[in-house]
């Protein structure tokens, strides 16, 4: 699904270039749960916003489905941002002057689904997390954990093919993350979508049926 | 989707209460003021907007060859008849004379002064071809025959009889001046929307030939010439323009006085209302018009340039909204779009606001707004027009920079981060503040140079004494000259007085009075255009003009002798004042020479002026009051106990005075009017500069706070830390400055320009400007800077 090939990225210093991903090759197929792992600043973030369309590599080929993204159009990969990929942040990087429902909505107003598919649609993503109480809340009033939840409930219900999760639970202590991890779990065995996510902790990576480790740009698994 | 955004929008707005607030008070003081001028503009250029065939009618206007005098917008009497019997291609010629003659007018007993402008008229039947009314009562063939009748509008109808119906006051009686009895026979429906022809009485101009009205027109005469007497005229064609030119020309050459040179021209209809000189009705002058506008969108401006700035600075605030909807699929369209409704409902709640607010707009300046002007006429669709079409143009100006600059982030840069790079480059935002405080900065300088300029026009030496000077008006009716010098006699021996004497106009008014005088030289017989004054012997010393030879005149009924200014003799071609003395004008001598002094505001040059002893001519009382003592209490005394004797003698007609130097400073209304204008703009630009300023402050502070801490934590004093960031934007108001000084310059130089005696533009009115811009700066700066100064370090450290 996800194929990396002689990725770089690198940035210029002086005559010289500082690179923070070099020639990486990775593929990742329909359904798995990945979890990649790595110490601060060895690339697994920005490893991440390349395969999310957010950030272009400097060199390689990044094909997703088989299709060379490099050679989309500005409207294809909006496309696919829209129907394809759906993110989860470290931060949640909810939208503050929006309530729980309609920061779950956002995404379906982008893909132009009409008001009453959205309105069903938003309502099973809710009833199925468990948050219809909270759906007319505004993210300050909600915990870490529930933030997040909402951040994954925004991230599936535009129905994607892959999350890309970046550090999900990086802000939450242990018990809140344990039931975020098995959501990914769950959502990984029962919705067959392609999670990869980005961790620190050993614990979480567990969750996942495959881990890479990355360090200093390349990957050592 | 639009749903979504509006809601996003309304809730940001209320979540930056301040923020919106400062914004939506920048918009609504631009697009208040510059609605409140377009109602202004629009309420002159819509005089007589209905009138039919406009482009076929004009108003004769005749000019002296003489001089450089500007046209008058009245013709002789007799041209009239002439210009209906001999013109074929005039359709229709409708004298219309205003009727300054009457005074009094008197209904059942009770009395009206008539006493407003274009209300009262001397018309014939064609008047009512030209001008269309609908008639309640009566027609235009049936209600002007007998030459004692009189036709009303309705409303002053009412006003006369308000407790009648129409038909009741058909055949109703109404006395002019307490002598001339005159039959309603007609009422009319007054027009609609605001006219420069609002008469609401019509006399038949029959009534100027029998006894009690002829001695006011002169019938027969081809050379007098009043600006009261207007002809209009409507063309059969449009291309017969110049054929009857050439007709008017040709007749009016036939009669024209010898020695006089007089061209006939046509006005066209839509410029009566703005012509300069004298018309039935009020006028106005295109060139204020064009500088309110100008002022208006200038203020407009500066309000857009606020938003801008403010948005713009704003932006990194609203940069991690920009990452995460561009994350979950948003286009960079669609976020502009997103943006540009938040600004959209911002510029229109300014908008209402200002639609609210312009009747307090109305009321604050109401001075500056022509008389007839009604709350009303800010209430018209066009208004709401011109209201709509601002906002969506100050949506799109205002909100389009910042709305490209916040889609611009790219979400990996903002979601990554925790520190968030500003929008747009600070140089633009530094561009348009400098642009702001230079706009500013001119208006400061201007209204300080309009004022001067007044300052100087009001209290210059006019060459005349106009301090301690009353001066009294008789009655133009039944008023022999043996009542005037008895009341002028009376008034003689009161305490408080000093002199008193009798004349015509004083050396400077508001009227004036030109005659074309003849004069014979080496070179054969000359005309000059003169300016005339009449009085007594006691006339020259009252106002202490400045006698450079010969002697004054005496005293007489009509005219003997002529005191000349120095311009008189320049005119004559004689090189000293001595030289004048003996010779003939209008076959009398003149006996007298004077120092030029002022005959109008400051606009004017002084032309060749005449001062004749002629007391037939002399209507007017003009006292000298004691000016040692309590003046407040002795004046006052002195002018109940002239009341009192006028009361004796004229016990019929109402006691009217003004001292000279407050009629003086009354001619400068329209300066001051400006003067007014500029000051509120000024305020206003300083205002709206100050809060894109202060947006420009909150934001680079905020920006810096680290740095500050950083600081402050090695060492640097509160004092330092200040100077630090105060020092940025005074720089850029310094910048301003230097650029305001040659557009203020050029700009007042020209409006300056205007005036025959000016002001200097002097250096100290310009760095006058410069500091009051300068504290207002740094009275913006330090809300600010002293607070982010004082601020604990710690904190400032810690929220990073």
């Amino acid at each position: 699904m996800i194929q990396l090939q002689k990725i770089s990225k690198y940035y210029p210093v002086g005559l010289g270039r500082n690179f923070i991903l070099k020639e990486i090759d990775l593929t990742i197929n329909e359904g798995e749960f990945v979890s990649i792992m790595g110490p601060s600043g060895s690339g697994k973030s920005t490893l991440l916003h390349i395969m999310g369309l957010l950030e272009e590599p400097s060199d390689g080929q990044y094909l997703f489905e088989g299709e060379r993204v490099d050679r989309m159009s500005e409207k294809k990969r909006t496309e696919l941002h829209r129907g394809s990929i759906g993110f989860v942040f470290q931060a949640y990087h909810l939208i503050d002057e929006l309530t729980v429902y309609e920061n779950i909505e956002t995404p379906l107003l982008y893909k132009n689904i009409s008001s009453s598919e959205r309105k069903s649609r938003v309502a099973d993503v809710l009833d199925r997390f468990n948050i219809v109480a909270k759906k007319d809340l505004f993210p300050s009033q909600l915990s870490g954990g529930q933030q997040q939840l909402v951040g994954i409930a925004r991230a599936i219900v535009s129905e994607p093919r892959v999350i890309l999760a970046d550090e999900p639970t990086g802000n939450l202590h242990s018990d809140q993350a344990k039931s975020i991890m098995e959501l990914f779990k769950e959502l990984n065995e029962k919705d067959k979508i392609t999670i990869v996510q980005v961790t620190h902790s050993d614990v979480n990576a567990t969750y996942g049926n495959r881990i890479i480790q990355i360090r200093d740009g390349h990957i050592r698994s | 989707m639009f749903r979504n955004y509006l809601l996003v929008a309304i809730r940001n707005i209320r979540r930056n209460k301040i923020f919106s607030l400062i914004n939506v008070l920048g918009l609504v003081i631009g697009i208040a003021a510059s609605t409140f001028m377009f109602v202004l503009i629009y309420y002159e250029l819509t005089y007589d907007k209905d009138q039919a065939d406009k482009s076929r009618i004009f108003r004769v206007n005749t000019s002296f060859a003489i001089n450089d005098a500007a046209p008058i917008g009245g013709v002789c009497f007799p041209l009239v008849q002439a210009v209906k019997e001999e013109v074929p291609e005039i359709e229709i010629a409708a004298p219309v004379f205003s009727n300054h003659i009457t005074r009094r007018i008197t209904v059942d007993g009770k009395n009206f002064k008539n006493q407003k402008l274009a209300s009262f008229a001397f018309i014939d039947e064609d008047y009512f071809k030209l001008i269309k009314y609908e008639w309640l009562l009566g027609s235009p063939a049936s209600s002007l025959n007998d030459p004692f009748s009189i036709v009303l509008t309705k409303s002053q109808a009412t006003e006369y009889f308000p407790n009648l119906s129409i038909d009741k006051i058909s055949g109703k009686q109404i006395i002019l001046d307490d002598t001339i009895p005159v039959t309603v026979t007609g009422i009319v429906a007054d027009l609609k929307g605001h006219s420069d022809f609002s008469f609401t009485q019509f006399l038949p101009l029959k009534i100027s030939q029998t006894a009690p009205f002829k001695n006011f027109f002169h019938i027969d005469s081809w050379g007098n010439l009043s600006s009261s007497n207007t002809l209009m005229v409507k063309l059969r064609s449009e291309s017969d323009t110049l054929k009857v030119r050439l007709a008017l020309n040709a007749i009016q050459a036939v009669h024209t006085p010898k020695d006089e040179v007089r061209t006939m021209g046509l006005e066209p209809f839509k410029n009566i209302h703005f012509t300069p000189y004298n018309t039935f009705n009020r006028t106005a002058s295109i060139s204020s018009l064009l500088t309110v506008a100008t002022v208006a969108g200038l203020l407009l401006l500066l309000a857009i340039i606020n938003f801008i700035n403010l948005t713009t600075a704003k932006a990194s605030s609203r940069a991690r909204e920009t990452g995460i909807r561009k994350s979950l699929g948003s286009t960079k369209k669609q976020l502009i779009w997103y943006y540009l409704i938040e600004t959209a409902i911002l510029t229109f709640i300014a908008a209402i606001i200002a639609l609210l607010l312009l009747p307090v707009l109305v009321q604050l300046f109401k001075g500056f707004l022509p008389q007839d002007f009604l709350i009303e006429d800010c209430y018209k669709v066009e208004v709401i027009l011109f209201l709509l079409g601002v906002s969506t143009l100050t949506t799109i100006i205002a909100g389009i920079y910042p709305a490209v600059v916040v889609a611009r982030y790219q979400p990996v840069e903002v979601l990554k981060s925790q520190v968030i790079q500003s929008g747009g480059g600070s140089w633009i935002r530094k561009t348009l503040i400098v642009s702001q405080f230079t706009v500013a900065q001119c208006f400061i300088i201007g209204a300080l140079l309009v004022s001067k300029q007044i300052n100087f026009a009001i209290n210059r030496d006019p060459g005349f004494s106009k301090d301690a000077v009353l001066v009294i008006n008789t009655p133009d009716r039944s008023n022999p000259l043996h009542l005037r010098q008895q009341l002028m006699e009376r008034i003689n021996t009161l305490p408080g007085v000093q002199t008193v004497s009798l004349g015509a106009i004083a050396p400077l008014a508001s009227g004036a009075m030109f005659y074309t005088i003849s004069y014979t030289n080496e070179s054969g017989d000359q005309s000059i255009l003169t300016e005339m004054r009449f009085g007594d012997s006691l006339y020259l010393p009252l106002y202490k003009l400045k006698l450079l030879a010969g002697r004054n005149i005496t005293t007489s009924e009509s005219t003997t002798e002529w005191v000349a200014n120095e311009q008189m003799v320049k005119a004559m071609g004689l090189r000293s004042p001595d030289e004048a003395i003996g010779k003939l004008v209008n076959g009398h001598p003149i006996v007298g020479v004077v120092g030029d002094f002022n005959t109008y505001s400051a606009q004017s040059p002084i032309r060749p002026l005449l001062l004749g002893n002629n007391l037939k001519e002399s209507k007017n009382i003009h006292i000298l009051l004691q000016q040692s003592g309590n003046r407040a209490v002795v004046w006052k005394q002195a002018i109940e106990k002239m009341e009192g004797l006028w009361k004796n003698i004229y016990p019929k007609s109402e006691f009217e005075y003004s001292f000279l130097d407050q009629a003086i400073e009354n001619m400068y209304y329209a300066d001051k009017q400006v003067n007014t204008l500029l000051n509120f703009s000024a305020i206003l630009a300083m205002l709206i500069s100050s809060i894109g300023l202060l947006g420009l402050v909150i934001f680079t502070t905020n920006k810096r706070t680290r740095e500050i801490g950083i600081r402050k934590v090695l060492g640097a004093s509160v004092w330092q830390v200040t100077h630090l960031l105060t020092l940025e934007f005074i720089k850029l108001v310094a910048i301003a400055f230097v650029f305001s000084i040659p557009l203020a310059w050029w700009y007042m130089n020209k409006w300056l320009s205007a005036y025959a005696y000016r002001t200097e533009m002097s250096w100290w009115v310009f760095v006058l400007g410069g500091i009051i811009m300068i504290i207002l700066a740094l009275i913006t700066i330090s809300f600010k800077t002293i607070r982010a100064a004082t601020g604990n370090p710690v904190t400032a450290l810690k929220t990073e």
